[in-house]
């Protein structure tokens, strides 16, 4: 992993089968005030980001608040793309994806938890989790019979029925994390999943994405300022001002090819 | 089956906002309501009519008829003698009223009226229906009250009738007279009558018991032999037919030696060859049709009445469209940050576009359901105004029962649900488009760029442009739909510009509000400049209403001024005679020559003008050809004319033999003063299908097929189908020269009730008279006029309301939406008063913008109005007058009404939703 100057050769290459992530040379530029045209000014939120992120691998991305993790989080899921640069995930370039099939990307290859959880109101706790499966057109009885059993796995069978606003924090983000693992995507991302919790709370949902995501085999990008949610992950990528400016595990063996020294 | 998403989501919503989702159900069910209101009520007043003509028409195949006047019964033995003729029977059918019982005692009746001139005349048609009277006369419900129901009397040959099968079906052994086609044998009495199941009941008649019939005038008294069981024929004519012997029928309606029709029963692989051989030999102002060509044209007669009011209740439909985008928009803007979600996590543009539409089509689908079970209601209300606008307009029987059509419920619920879908797109698609990313943020509302905002802006103005070019592109071409599309892209056009002209009024007023009302002031223009995109969608339902409002306000008020102007200058008799029951049946009425010449010797009176109308078809329309005497004329009338000195052109026609038309004839059959017309014996036939003028003069004695013409155009408001008016010489030479009804001037100083009393004297009691004072007869005119409108009144406050509706659905959701900010209000330390006020504020600013624009809109849609759509459909001239005080009365209720309509959401703002606001905060 690195921070060092983008190899754009690299551009486009295809992550070997262990490589679950891959960003490379990502920019991402956000119009600042409310001005128009070419004089408006830009702001870097990402500045020439590359990263590779092994299958099973559990990564937490820290830094200060505003340094571009979560921005580099919702890149991974499809939700924003970069201004420049690649973003490889499960074998697939998002960047050769039009909309339906980033949508399906969202859905099937990657579970996301939002540190607001954003459950929908009007669905209970299990309709909110059957929700992504049901969107793909999966059964409704099989589907609800499956989003009990993540809310078992999750300690929340009794408050199944409950609407989110009934829930207390900690048991939205359980419902979330039930909701994200529902198609059995290979990676799972979590933007500040306890940033909303107390203490207590927050080790529960952590134990819980740390034993779920295992023995799925998922791999786990977490984005977190938080000491103890770092602590679950076997590598730590730090950014600052939208740059990698820190990343230990990354001379592992399964770093790629390109953007390599 | 409904995905969960749907059901989930949206479903959910729609229950759990009950007000919200029930005031837009409320809009599209009055918008779907309206419309199949007006569509059944027309429907069932013209199936009326078809339903009389086939019922009397049994198996008739084709049928000779003629316009009001009739033909020589000569034509039957004519006809009957065709190869290929099977059966042949001869009709006289005459309106008329009838009490049961003995007739009224004449001292009462003989004073009372029903009628005045009709079309042809000289005043608006249907103009004495329920007319006024001198003071010291009975009135015309006194009138309604001695003769209080209206029959179709026919009268009919039993030797002929067999075969037609038409009166025959006597259901029960008592009332059988006779048997088998011997049937009607019993009428050869001459007072006998069989009459229907219906009207016996409605009476409480029996057979021997009496019934008194009036069409000119004079009582008949008939005695009931016979009880008339055919189905059919208890829904013709309102269930009330009465069948005579054919002599006892032109005895009694002064149709002596005359046929109103003579059916046929023709070999049906013959019929085209034999319909071909009795047009040429017969006169051709006799038409040789099938029985429901007649239906037809009275059909045409009143496509662009029915034509109007559907576009009316098009308004209804169309501020009902509005209200889903916005509902539906709002929803949208309420969602954000769950389509956010739901995008996140896997919803694919589509899913989010049709869960939308599905919202805009469960607001159509219910709201329709719920409009048609409305619209029937209201169709029966609706149907009496309708029924008796176009009787009096057109002289249509009125319809008594309500005939609910499946096409008419499923256009206006194809309708309710498309407008509603398509509302919806809108939204749903901008929905669609949002992106996972920026969608995170909830109750985001919808900022409208700088550019966007020009976008829109200029749209609006090249709309508006566009509408011009397609109203004067009808104007030149005379394309029927041009005038509605035109007012359709006008409104379009409003809709358009309704976001500009919404900042652009914020920043005039903003200033002055905020010196009126301080901070709440500039607090409520805060919020209605932040969210535009919302509040400028409820802005143009509210200008489409006002713009409505203040055409239809602008284009009825300047008619009546013109119709004002010309009864003011037509009817300038002192007083108006014509018998009883002339209104219904025109010129089969008559006045006796000796009542005439006996007024006309009267020492008051200074000059008589007789009348006489017919009604005969012209060019495949309905028409209407009046006599005048042209000399008196000019002498005491004011006919206005389009061009040329009235009593020059008037000079000119009696002396070359000239007739005059109106302007609606002269519109529709594209004529101009110098043109020819042909009538008397060839009018609405080609010229190659007209009888040779020698046979036609052999069987009817009248002149075939004479060319006239045209002196001049004259303004007529009296009736679209158009008016031919000619000197008493020339008319009497086409159609005879009895008089169905007169004017008469006085000399100056004389007492016109003594003259009244005079007149009904000379009449004695067996002819009941009306004798109207002229400003009973205009005030009735105008009473007509108002009746005609009052449906569009009617209309147009439902729109309103249905507008209004939205405002409080729009304030509802915008201060839903809003709860966080009006939290910090209370927090900073709002009073509760002062949130009521900002809310109140905003809406009464929103109801004022909305009026605004609908004034401008509704300048321009009142003249499309009155110079496209008027001219296109009834040739009228109107001269606009733009009245201020419509235009002020438009913008006080609307704003005072959206200031209300902000109340509720107000309190709800002030109360509830800040507590619950500062408590998530």
């Amino acid at each position: 992993m690195t921070a060092r100057e983008p190899d754009r050769a690299a551009l486009g290459a295809e992550p070997p089968p262990e490589v679950a992530i891959r960003l490379i040379d990502v920019v991402r530029e956000f119009g600042a005030g409310n001005t128009a045209g070419p004089d408006r000014p830009r702001v870097r939120a990402l500045d020439g980001i590359s990263l590779d992120i092994r299958r099973g691998e559990r990564v937490a991305v820290v830094g200060p608040s505003g340094s571009g993790k979560s921005t580099l989080l919702h890149l991974i899921a499809g939700i924003d793309a970069p201004s420049s640069g690649a973003v490889w995930v499960a074998g697939r370039s998002l960047a050769r994806l039009d909309d339906d099939a980033l949508t399906v990307h969202r859905r099937d290859r990657v579970g996301i938890v939002f540190q607001a959880f954003h459950l929908l109101p009007t669905l209970s706790a299990r309709e909110n989790v059957a929700l992504p499966a049901l969107l793909a057109g999966a059964a409704e009885a099989a589907t609800l019979a499956r989003a009990d059993a993540l809310l078992e796995e999750v300690e929340l069978s009794a408050r199944r029925h409950a609407p989110p606003h009934t829930l207390s924090g900690g048991e939205m983000q359980r419902v979330a994390l039930a909701r994200a693992l529902i198609r059995e995507p290979p990676v799972l991302l979590a933007d500040e999943p306890t940033g909303n919790l107390d203490s207590h709370a927050a080790a529960r949902v952590l134990d819980m994405l740390v034993d779920l995501s295992r023995r799925r085999g998922a791999t786990v990008v977490l984005v977190t300022h938080s000491r103890e949610a770092a602590a679950i992950a076997q590598r730590r990528v730090e950014i600052r001002d939208g740059r990698l400016v820190g990343d230990p595990g990354g001379s592992g063996p399964a770093a790629p090819p390109g953007p390599r020294p | 089956m409904i995905p969960p998403a749907f059901r989930w989501i949206i479903a959910r919503r729609l229950a759990r906002e009950r007000p919200r989702t029930l005031l837009t159900l409320l809009g599209v069910a009055l918008g779907v309501g309206v419309f199949v209101a007006v569509r059944l009520a027309s429907t069932s007043a013209l199936a009326s009519f078809s339903g009389t003509v086939d019922a009397v028409a049994g198996k008739a195949n084709l049928e000779l008829a003629s316009g009001t006047e009739g033909f020589d019964e000569r034509a039957f033995t004519l006809a009957r003698s065709v190869a290929g003729v099977r059966a042949a029977a001869p009709v006289v059918q005459v309106d008329a009223l009838a009490r049961p019982g003995a007739p009224a005692p004449p001292g009462r009746a003989g004073r009372a009226g029903t009628a005045t001139s009709g079309a042809g005349a000289a005043v608006p048609a249907g103009a004495g229906r329920r007319h006024g009277s001198a003071a010291n006369a009975p009135d015309e419900p006194r009138a309604r009250s001695l003769y209080p129901d209206q029959v179709l009397v026919i009268g009919v040959d039993s030797f002929s009738e067999g075969p037609f099968q038409r009166f025959l079906a006597w259901d029960e052994p008592d009332s059988l007279p006779a048997e088998g086609s011997r049937a009607l044998e019993f009428l050869s009495d001459p007072r006998a009558a069989a009459i229907t199941r219906t009207l016996a009941a409605r009476h409480g008649l029996g057979l021997g018991d009496s019934l008194t019939v009036l069409s000119s005038g004079r009582p008949l008294v008939l005695h009931v032999r016979a009880i008339l069981e055919s189905p059919a024929l208890q829904h013709a004519y309102g269930g009330n037919v009465v069948v005579v012997d054919i002599a006892t029928a032109q005895e009694g309606f002064n149709r002596l030696g005359r046929l109103d029709r003579v059916d046929l029963i023709v070999e049906p692989t013959r019929l085209d060859a034999v319909a071909l051989e009795l047009r040429r030999r017969l006169p051709a102002d006799i038409l040789v049709e099938a029985p429901a060509a007649r239906s037809r044209q009275v059909e045409n007669m009143v496509r662009a009445f029915e034509l109007n009011l559907t576009a009316l209740s098009f308004i209804a439909l169309f501020v009902a469209s509005f209200l889903v985008l916005n509902a539906v928009s709002m929803s949208v803007t309420r969602r954000r940050g769950e389509i956010g979600v739901l995008r996140a996590v896997g919803m694919t543009r589509r899913q989010v576009a049709a869960m939308f539409v599905g919202e805009g089509a469960t607001f159509g689908v219910v709201g329709a359901g719920l409009g048609l079970v409305l619209g029937t209601l209201l169709a029966r209300a609706a149907l009496g105004a309708v029924s008796s606008t176009l009787s009096d307009l057109y002289l249509v029987y009125q319809a008594r029962t309500l005939h609910p059509d499946a096409s008419s419920y499923a256009i206006a619920g194809g309708l309710g649900v498309a407008v509603a879908v398509l509302a919806a797109l809108v939204p749903a698609l901008e929905a669609s488009r949002t992106r996972p990313s920026s969608a995170m943020r909830e109750g985001a509302d919808v900022v409208v760029p700088r550019a966007a905002l020009r976008a829109w802006t200029l749209a609006g103005l090249v709309l508006l442009g566009s509408a011009a070019l397609i109203a004067a592109w009808t104007v030149r071409e005379r394309r029927p739909w041009g005038g509605f599309l035109s007012a359709f892209v006008t409104v379009i056009a409003g809709s358009a510009l309704a976001p500009g002209f919404t900042l652009a009024l914020e920043t005039l007023l903003g200033r002055p509000l905020r010196r009126l009302f301080g901070i709440e002031g500039a607090l409520a223009t805060g919020f209605l400049r932040v969210s535009v995109a919302r509040t400028s969608v409820v802005v143009a339902a509210l200008m489409v209403s006002v713009g409505m409002w203040v055409a239809l306000s602008v284009m009825v008020g300047s008619f009546r001024r013109t119709v004002s102007t010309w009864v003011n200058q037509t009817i300038r008799g002192d007083l108006y005679v014509e018998p009883v029951g002339h209104r219904l049946n025109l010129s089969s009425t008559v006045l006796p020559d000796a009542l005439v010449d006996s007024t006309r010797a009267l020492p008051d009176v200074a000059a008589i003008v007789t009348y006489r109308g017919a009604r005969i078809v012209y060019g495949g329309r309905p028409a209407f050809p009046a006599r005048r005497d042209f000399d008196l004329q000019r002498r005491f009338g004011r006919l206005s004319f389009a061009r040329g000195s009235g009593p020059e052109i008037l000079r000119r026609a009696l002396r070359r033999s000239e007739v005059i038309v109106s302007e609606s004839f002269a519109r529709h059959h594209r004529l101009a003063p110098g043109d020819s017309i042909t009538l008397g014996g060839g009018e609405g036939r080609p010229p190659a299908a007209r009888a040779p003028p020698a046979r036609a003069a052999a069987i009817t004695g009248q002149a075939a097929g004479t060319r006239l013409r045209v002196a001049g155009v004259f303004y007529d408001y009296s009736t679209d189908a158009g008016v031919v008016m000619m000197d008493r010489g020339l008319y009497s030479r086409l159609w005879g020269s009895r008089t169905e009804s007169m004017a008469v001037y006085l000399r100056p100083g004389s007492d016109p009730d003594a003259v009244r009393e005079r007149i009904i004297g000379l009449a004695g009691p067996e002819l009941l008279l009306s004798v109207m004072p002229s400003r009973a007869l205009r005030a009735r005119a105008l009473e007509v006029f108002d009746q005609t409108f009052r449906i569009t009144y009617a209309l147009q406050a439902i729109a309103i309301l249905v507008a209004v509706l939205g405002v409080i659905g729009t304030l509802t959701a915008l201060v839903l939406q809003r709860r966080r900010e009006i939290g910090v209000l209370r927090a900073a330390g709002a009073r509760r008063g002062q949130v009521i006020e900002i809310v109140m504020l905003e809406s009464g600013l929103l109801g004022l913008i909305g009026a605004l624009l609908g004034c401008l809109a509704g300048v321009v849609l009142a003249l499309i109005l009155v110079h496209v759509i008027n001219t296109q459909y009834f040739g009228w001239t109107i001269r606009v007058r733009f009245d201020p005080g419509v235009f002020a009365s438009a913008v006080l209720v609307m704003t005072a009404a959206a200031t209300l309509a902000g109340v509720s959401p107000a309190r709800l703002a002030a109360g509830r939703l800040a507590a619950e606001a500062l408590r998530e905060e």
